[in-house]
């Protein structure tokens, strides 16, 4: 299963990237798939071991995110 | 090709940075991808370009969020931007006697369409007179615009002092930065900024067409009525414009190659420090000053300190245009001559409607180039 977060803009989810990576999470932007987003962005993808660690930081950083897994 | 020196930086700064050249090319040769509009990686490359540029001017105005920078093509229509969203039927507005034609045309506009419009009074070398704008901010005011540099005479406006009358009285304030953005330190927190103006392509050293607007970490976006719609990449199911940052005030594709650009412009600033772009720049223009004293036809406008690199001068015995097309044409000096789209500006220092022959100098100004300058002028005016 993979994780998907999803965001409200592509600002946001370079926002996403860069706090990752600060703090040394590897993570992969993806096009958003159908089901989940009518969005023509992207979304921040990681496996399921990784997901509570971002999920934590989006929180404290106060991005607004949605968390969907496929 | 004949030498050039170039004293025009007020009105866009040259030479860039070699870097920024680099920058768009490399952009438009090997990125070139519309950030926001496909998962692709060419268009994420080009989102992290954009938002690397975003957390730089975040960063250079002591804004924390990124996403409160807002890219348009220039100041001007960023002030636009900015004035109309805010300004409804019966809003009053006070704005200087130092503003540039992209607020006062803005606001002459709107007072046709409902906005009470009034102006505060300058001291002839360009500064707000704080006693008369603080009895205007008795009366009920929606937002005051504030020209930070003036680009006639470079006089720096003492914003503080502003922004606490402003915000004392609940008005907001709304800066343009577009004489000063990259040339005098600005933290908009400290100086009590709601809502800046940018430009890319003078101070930032970017390219022309890149410029934008800034919200302070407090100010309540929801207080904007955004003036354009369209396209932005997200919440694409609606016809309803977003409601968040940056994308409710950002529609249609942005001048990626320019914000490459203007990221580079950015990087050289910081790199080279704002305190010191502008410690070189006041050290050039006071040698200006000091130079120019010498001519006894010449009359200087604005004051010694507190400024940005402009120096406005008048001849008793010669035109301007003359002074402005001999220095070009003979010695290769570029000037701008005229009113600068300042007319309130002129009024207030005494010199509309001729206006005034102006210079103005950048980090890239050379000593000598002033000299030069000034020996050439001397010419000029004493034959």
């Amino acid at each position: 299963m993979k994780s998907y977060f999803i965001f409200n803009s592509m600002t946001h989810v370079m926002q996403a990237e860069k706090i990752c990576s600060n703090h040394g999470i590897k993570v992969t932007l993806e096009t958003a798939p159908r089901k989940i987003s009518s969005d023509c962005g992207i979304c921040l993808t990681c496996d399921e071991k990784t997901e509570k660690a971002i999920e934590n930081l989006m929180y404290e950083s106060m991005l607004e995110f949605r968390l969907q897994r496929i | 090709m004949q030498k050039v020196i170039y004293l025009d930086n007020a009105a866009t700064s040259w030479p860039k940075p070699p870097e920024v050249a680099r920058a768009m090319t490399d952009f438009i040769t090997n990125v070139g991808g519309n950030p926001g509009r496909s998962g692709h990686k060419l268009s994420v490359e080009a989102a992290r370009i954009v938002y690397g540029c975003r957390v730089e001017i975040a960063d250079l105005f002591g804004v924390t969020d990124p996403a409160r920078v807002v890219f348009l093509s220039n100041a001007t229509h960023a002030l636009n931007f900015a004035i109309r969203s805010i300004a409804l039927p019966g809003t009053r507005v006070v704005l200087t006697m130092m503003e540039h034609n992209s607020v006062a045309r803005v606001l002459e506009q709107l007072r046709s369409e409902g906005c009470v419009v009034d102006y505060c009074p300058c001291e002839s070398h360009g500064s707000v007179i704080a006693e008369k704008f603080a009895d205007l901010l008795r009366t009920k005011t929606g937002f005051v615009v504030v020209n930070h540099a003036s680009n006639v005479t470079g006089s720096i406006q003492d914003i503080r002092t502003i922004s606490k009358i402003a915000h004392e009285n609940n008005a907001l304030v709304i800066v343009d930065a577009a004489q000063t953005a990259g040339i005098v330190p600005i933290n908009m927190k400290e100086l009590g900024i709601d809502i800046l103006a940018f430009t890319g392509h003078k101070g930032l050293f970017g390219p022309q067409g890149t410029g934008g607007l800034v919200f302070s970490d407090e100010f309540d976006v929801g207080r904007l009525k955004p003036v354009f719609a369209g396209g932005t990449g997200s919440r694409s199911e609606s016809t309803d414009m977003p409601d968040f940052l940056p994308d409710m005030f950002e529609t249609g594709t942005l001048n990626c190659p320019g914000i490459a650009g203007l990221l580079e412009g950015i990087r050289f600033v910081k790199k080279n420090g704002i305190e010191a772009i502008h410690k070189k720049e006041c050290w050039l223009r006071s040698m200006f000053f000091s130079l120019l004293k010498g001519i006894e036809e010449i009359r200087i406008f604005g004051h010694e300190s507190d400024s940005t690199g402009v120096v406005s001068i008048t001849a008793r015995n010669i035109d301007n245009s003359m002074i402005g097309s001999r220095l070009d044409s003979e010695y290769g000096i570029m000037s701008r001559v005229g009113l600068q789209c300042s007319p309130l500006a002129h009024k207030t220092i005494g010199t509309y409607p001729q206006g005034t022959v102006r210079f103005s100098v950048s980090w890239f100004t050379r000593a000598e180039e002033i000299t030069e300058t000034v020996a050439c002028l001397r010419r000029i005016v004493t034959k």
